[in-house]
């Protein structure tokens, strides 16, 4: 598979996480196409770094720490869900608009 | 074999993510979620990147996968949740992505790009990397980790202090 391929599936999947996050009004859903979002970025950097040989190690660094901060997204992310449901009842989002209209 | 392999595991990979985006069911997403890591876990792998290839699989499908079902059990989400937006923003969302799309497809085809070149870096490689050229980044790093826990703590903690 060539690079410009590889690139155009991770874009696909970005459009897919991008589609969720405006499509959906479940938190939790939300929650998860931004992970998509970041995974499709994830595999954009590996394919590019995999161009360059071994100057491309710096890519491989780079998706562990884009994992490190998924992980502590994923954390607070689901902590907020929890407390919305505590507090509000529901996880849509819409939900949740307390400014008078 | 590896060429009809990446197409398996792409193919696969594209039909989690439309699982989690469309399913109505938070339960069957999060599955969809863990098709889609899986499947990108196994293309890190046949791209020459084994360390990066098992991370995937520890860290998202089995860390964050647990973490997302663990929470959705907790908070009975398991019935479906009508929120598919299919008004006038459900179609604008689905024409801008779909631009995007097309755009940036034609853009990476136009452009000429290199070729492959593999480095297999192995867990030896990326270590040392990171303990001297990376070193800042990572303990940086260990530090938003530091951060993340205390914030989700603080989160819970919040409630308990309204609720007196």
């Amino acid at each position: 598979m060539s690079p410009a391929l590889m690139l155009s599936v991770a874009l696909i999947l970005f459009a897919i996480g991008l589609f969720g996050v405006l499509f959906r009004r479940n938190f939790l859903v939300i929650l998860m196409s931004l992970e998509l979002m970041l995974n499709a970025s994830n595999l954009a950097i590996l394919t590019a770094s995999q161009m360059f040989g071994k100057d491309g190690l710096q890519g491989h660094f780079l998706v562990l720490m884009i994992l490190v901060i998924a992980a502590v997204e994923v954390a607070i992310g689901l902590a907020i869900a929890i407390h919305m449901y505590r507090t509000a009842n529901t996880v849509e989002v819409d939900a949740l608009s307390e400014l008078p209209k | 074999m590896m060429e009809v392999l990446m197409w398996l595991f792409v193919i696969l990979a594209i039909a989690g993510a439309f699982v989690v985006v469309m399913h109505p069911n938070p339960f069957y997403s999060a599955l969809g979620l863990l098709l889609n890591f899986v499947s990108l876990g196994a293309i890190y792998m046949l791209m020459q990147s084994p360390i990066l290839s098992l991370v995937q699989i520890i860290v998202y499908a089995g860390g964050i996968i647990v973490f997302f079902l663990f929470v959705i059990m907790l908070l009975h989400l398991r019935r479906p949740l009508n929120d598919r937006d299919m008004s006038l923003r459900g179609i604008l969302a689905a024409v801008l992505v779909l631009v995007f799309v097309i755009v940036g497809v034609a853009a990476l085809f136009i452009y000429p790009l290199n070729g492959f070149s593999y480095f297999y870096a192995t867990a030896k490689d990326l270590g040392r990397y990171m303990l001297t050229e990376g070193l800042l980044p990572f303990e940086l790093s260990s530090f938003l980790l530091l951060v993340g826990v205390i914030t989700a703590i603080a989160i819970v903690k919040l409630y308990k202090e309204e609720k007196r």
